[in-house]
């Protein structure tokens, strides 16, 4: 293992999306108009549930910023098949790269575009749209991390399950809006029908709606979010061994442009 | 004799019925070019394949520079340098880029790296395309810088595969000429095509694959006077007549096969024999002793490079 060596493969995923950003700003103007659209609408389901100052930003910002993370997290499983559709793969496996060199240069830029994309949406959302956070900044960061630990290895995770790009891209886009329309974070989970609610708990999103709620509407701590946070652990636990049990480095992918 | 680089022994692979291996051994040693000689679906590349770890062999083993490298693939890459068949660069990188990644990968960095860089650089022509995006080179320059990569650290152990696809002419004369001053150097350089013409023009040990099997393996003078044949080929309207004289002749639907020692000084006594029936004569062929009559030789079969079998019967 050499730190050097994922650094350097870290830098080259640098470059190649910013040789194409047209994804990343995509990632993150459509949220932005997401919470413009749907804040009113939340912040009048908010006032009915008894936050009476509520003006809709505590439900639209971290909801919309969860729905696209999931959409970030399948970046990590396109590299791999760029990788193919360049034909490098092979010499990247001969190269004095180890597994964990290869995964780690691989899946670090998806993780740091993640956690910029949630640390924008955020501040963006306290710019424009008026949102005040109750509590603890440091609680909120651990939410928006772990939640995107647990999108990432679920990009991963369907990676290691599709043979083509384009089976990778239905299957993120389709759990991507069953996680948002499940977990709360398309509109809030009261509002949904009590069978929706009982099955919450099975998705991620449920976990990072329930953790960025506490601090945002109840001013949570650190301590407060830790079960959230631990959930979200465990997500990205059983998410990354279906990925290390699944995943064939000798598979030829395909990748369709 | 120079130590063995490379030894392999009884390689064996299938897929599925296909047998792409069977029973495959050879050896390559320092300062060495050996050629593996064969038509598409030999199994060149499943051989190359398994020696850098990238396919899993049946049975056999495979050893480069003392390290079994079907049980420690990660050891034994350390010695290795390959360029795969395809094309593979990173288009979006430029040269230097591409060519740093690699080297960073090898675990070159600082003044090392650069010096590195300047030397594969050198060697393949590179010098003044650095600064470019790999996507705005030519075939040939892609290829170069494809090669490139696989020379990065002066690998003990160089594996070439089909080098020259794409190329155009000039760019393969350097590989050619690049992969004979690769041995003089020290390399072990495996170089893997379906170019007869290629392997003539290289001063390399020869292995003749097909089916899975290697089929000789030699200096190329040796080979071409042990096993090569000269013939000289007709092919009629029709079937062929029966000609008198006294050589040796085959028969293949409507192909004549006669063979002689000196086709060139024979083939207007073989005209005069065939009497009326020279005016269906379709295709001549004179065949000199050469890696192409090796194989026939060796096969029955005549050398198609894209792997059509045409059989003949004796």
């Amino acid at each position: 293992m050499s730190w050097r060596r994922s650094w350097a493969l870290v830098r080259h995923e640098l470059r190649a999306l910013a040789d194409d950003p047209g994804s990343v700003v995509f990632l993150l103007i459509m949220p932005l108009l997401m919470m413009g659209l749907m804040k009113p609408l939340f912040g009048l389901s908010l006032q009915a549930g008894g936050y009476t100052g509520a003006n809709g930003a505590e439900q639209a910002v971290p909801g919309m910023a969860a729905m696209f993370v999931t959409f970030t997290g399948s970046f990590a499983g396109f590299t791999f098949f760029r990788e193919h559709g360049w034909n490098t793969w092979d010499r990247l496996r001969v190269s004095r790269a180890t597994t964990f060199d290869v995964m780690l240069g691989k899946i670090l830029p998806t993780l740091l575009i993640a956690i910029v994309q949630f640390a924008a949406l955020f501040w963006l959302g306290v710019v424009l749209f008026d949102l005040v956070i109750a509590g603890s900044l440091v609680g909120l960061g651990i939410i928006a991390v772990t939640f995107s630990l647990s999108m990432l290895s679920f990009g991963v995770a369907a990676t290691s399950l599709s043979r083509t790009s384009l089976q990778l891209n239905t299957s993120v886009n389709l759990f991507a809006i069953v996680f948002a329309g499940v977990g709360g974070a398309l509109v809030p989970l009261a509002v949904l029908p009590g069978w929706v609610q009982s099955v919450a708990r099975l998705v991620p999103t449920y976990w990072a709606m329930e953790g960025f709620l506490d601090v945002i509407l109840e001013g949570a701590g650190t301590t407060e979010i830790l079960l959230p946070a631990s959930m979200l652990m465990l997500f990205t636990l059983a998410f990354t061994v279906v990925a290390a049990t699944k995943f064939r480095f000798e598979e030829t992918k395909v990748y369709i442009a | 004799m120079s130590r063995p680089v490379l030894v392999i022994e009884g390689l064996r692979k299938s897929y599925h019925d296909v047998v792409a291996l069977d029973g495959v051994s050879m050896t390559a040693r320092s300062g060495e070019v050996v050629a593996i000689l064969g038509p598409n679906g030999a199994g060149k590349t499943t051989m190359v394949s398994i020696v850098c770890g990238l396919r899993h062999a049946d049975e056999g083993s495979v050893d480069v520079m003392g390290v079994d490298a079907i049980a420690r693939p990660q050891q034994a890459r350390k010695y290795l340098g390959f360029a795969p068949q395809e094309l593979a660069i990173y288009p979006i990188d430029t040269v230097r880029q591409n060519l740093t990644l690699f080297a960073e990968l090898i675990g070159l960095n600082g003044v090392g790296l650069a010096r590195e860089l300047e030397a594969v650089a050198s060697a393949l022509h590179l010098e003044h395309l650095m600064e470019r995006k790999a996507a705005e080179l030519s075939g040939g320059q892609k290829r170069r810088l494809h090669t490139a990569i696989a020379l990065l650290d002066r690998p003990s152990l160089i594996i070439l595969d089909e080098a020259t696809t794409g190329a155009d002419v000039e760019t393969r004369k350097s590989l050619l000429e690049l992969v004979e001053r690769l041995a003089e150097q020290g390399s072990a350089v495996v170089y893997s095509t379906h170019y007869l013409e290629e392997v003539e023009a290289m001063d390399a040990r020869v292995v003749i694959l097909d089916r899975g099997r290697v089929l000789a393996d030699g200096d190329l003078e040796a080979l071409v006077t042990r096993n090569g044949g000269a013939y000289v080929d007709l092919v009629f309207d029709g079937p062929p007549p029966a000609i008198e004289g006294r050589w040796d002749v085959s028969v293949d639907g409507s192909r004549l096969r006669v063979t002689v020692d000196d086709p060139p000084r024979a083939v207007g006594a073989i005209f005069d024999s065939l009497g009326p029936a020279r005016s269906r004569l379709q295709k001549v062929a004179l065949v000199s002793p050469s890696l192409e009559s090796v194989f026939l030789s060796l096969t029955g079969r005549r050398y198609e490079p894209e792997g059509q079998a045409h059989v003949l019967a004796s």
